[in-house]
């Protein structure tokens, strides 16, 4: 279970997120939904850590990841996050793209990671393309891709920005079923979307980005 | 009769050749760490090497040579004449790949390094592996440009009075009052640019993902 208490960001002086809290557990898909501009990014970059948030804390359970002084580095593992834009790196193949992390960290051997990374690519339907490079994939295999290459590091939570912006609304419904089958191995989820549509559809919650300001 | 004249410029390409290949091999090192202390070291590195880069850019190749050569010794510092066109070589050529492989590191997105960081991949493990190959891909052809001019430019070590190939080309020319010699020196240098435009090539389409 995720707690997020009393998140405070400002931007320019200006408050962006302020006292803001917020619980996501286990095999729920919680969307953030709110006008361009409203702090949904920068909320998904503070819980990955690439922004600091000026005040507030973050647990995992009970364990807290980090607060506004301290960091842990460990929260890279258990939270995972897929870029809006994906960030595949180009000069890997799809599965080396997923065996990267866990085979440079030592958690896994590359023969171990390498079998990990095709169980996730067969379960995302997307194992026939294991040895293609990212520039030969369409968007929705982007994002398959760099979901697979999220959950190798088995994060209890997986943060999505923007995830169905690239896709058109088959596709969407089908990334939907996916999220849902992804929560089952208990990750929970948080998606930030302008797509209110797909929210409605495929979330257990959703809140308004006009919340960070109440 | 001008037969007899190929064995000295022969000669030359040796020491042509192995001028180019020393500075290559010591400059493109150099040049990755002076570009990355460029990018990412601290602010007073960062303007030193500003200035370096803008004197070995700014002022030309051949004054370098002399400088070298014939200055250094005032401040105690006297090198022989093929160490001492090695060096400015490597001074001049680390600083123009310094700029090529800083432009390489600044083009890479921001969102790449971020996603290193979300994958808890290290700073040097993710240049290693993500970053690195990346820049190498879009730096290649400069890099082959750089390396192309490095031949020719080797021909002004003659102000050092070192008889690399265009200089044994130049010293058979008066000798027999011809200006065969001269087209031997072509050809000579489209020989070895040839084969290295050849292996630049091969390399580019290895990084071509």
């Amino acid at each position: 279970m995720l707690v997020i208490e009393n998140l405070g960001k400002k931007m320019n002086g200006i408050d962006l997120i302020k006292d803001f809290s917020l619980t996501v557990r286990k095999r729920e898909i919680v969307s953030i939904v709110g006008e361009s501009g409203s702090g949904k990014t920068t909320f998904i970059r503070l819980l990955n850590q690439l922004d600091m948030p000026d005040e507030g804390q973050i647990k995992l359970d009970d364990d807290v990841l980090f607060t506004s002084q301290e960091s842990d580095k460990k929260v890279n593992k258990k939270i995972g996050l897929v870029f809006q834009d994906f960030q595949l790196f180009p000069n890997l193949t799809v599965k080396e793209n997923c065996t990267l992390s866990p085979v440079l960290n030592k958690d896994l051997s590359k023969k171990e990671a390498e079998i990990k990374a095709e169980e996730l690519l067969k379960k995302l339907a997307i194992f026939d393309k294991q040895e293609a490079y990212p520039k030969e994939l369409s968007g929705g295999q982007k994002q398959r891709v760099a979901i697979a290459r999220a959950l190798m590091l088995e994060p209890q939570i997986l943060c999505l920005d923007e995830p169905t912006s690239a896709l058109d609304q088959e596709t969407a419904n089908r990334f939907g079923e996916l999220l849902m089958s992804i929560i089952k191995n208990d990750v929970g989820v948080i998606m930030i979307t302008h797509d209110i549509n797909f929210a409605e559809k495929f979330s257990d919650r959703i809140v308004s980005s006009r919340n960070f300001l109440k | 009769m001008l037969w007899s004249a190929l064995p000295s410029i022969i000669g030359g390409l040796e020491l042509t050749l192995k001028l180019f290949g020393l500075v290559l091999v010591l400059s493109l090192p150099i040049g990755l760490a002076v570009a990355v202390i460029k990018v990412y070291g601290p602010k007073f590195l960062q303007g030193i090497i500003t200035l370096y880069i803008y004197v070995m850019r700014g002022t030309p190749l051949l004054l370098q040579l002399m400088f070298v050569f014939f200055g250094l010794p005032y401040i105690g510092l006297t090198l022989d004449r093929f160490p001492a066109a090695v060096f400015a070589f490597v001074l001049n050529y680390a600083a123009y790949f310094a700029e090529i492989f800083r432009g390489g590191m600044v083009g890479v997105p921001t969102g790449q390094f971020e996603a290193l960081k979300v994958l808890g991949i290290s700073h040097f493990k993710g240049y290693r592996k993500v970053i690195f190959p990346q820049v190498l891909k879009t730096t290649l052809p400069s890099i082959g440009n750089e390396v192309l001019a490095l031949v020719k430019d080797t021909s002004l070590v003659y102000i050092l009075g070192l008889g690399e190939v265009l200089r044994a080309g130049q010293i058979a020319a008066n000798r027999y009052a011809s200006l065969i010699p001269f087209i031997f020196v072509g050809i000579l240098y489209l020989i070895v640019t040839g084969i290295i435009s050849y292996l630049l090539n091969k390399i580019e389409k290895q990084y071509q993902i």
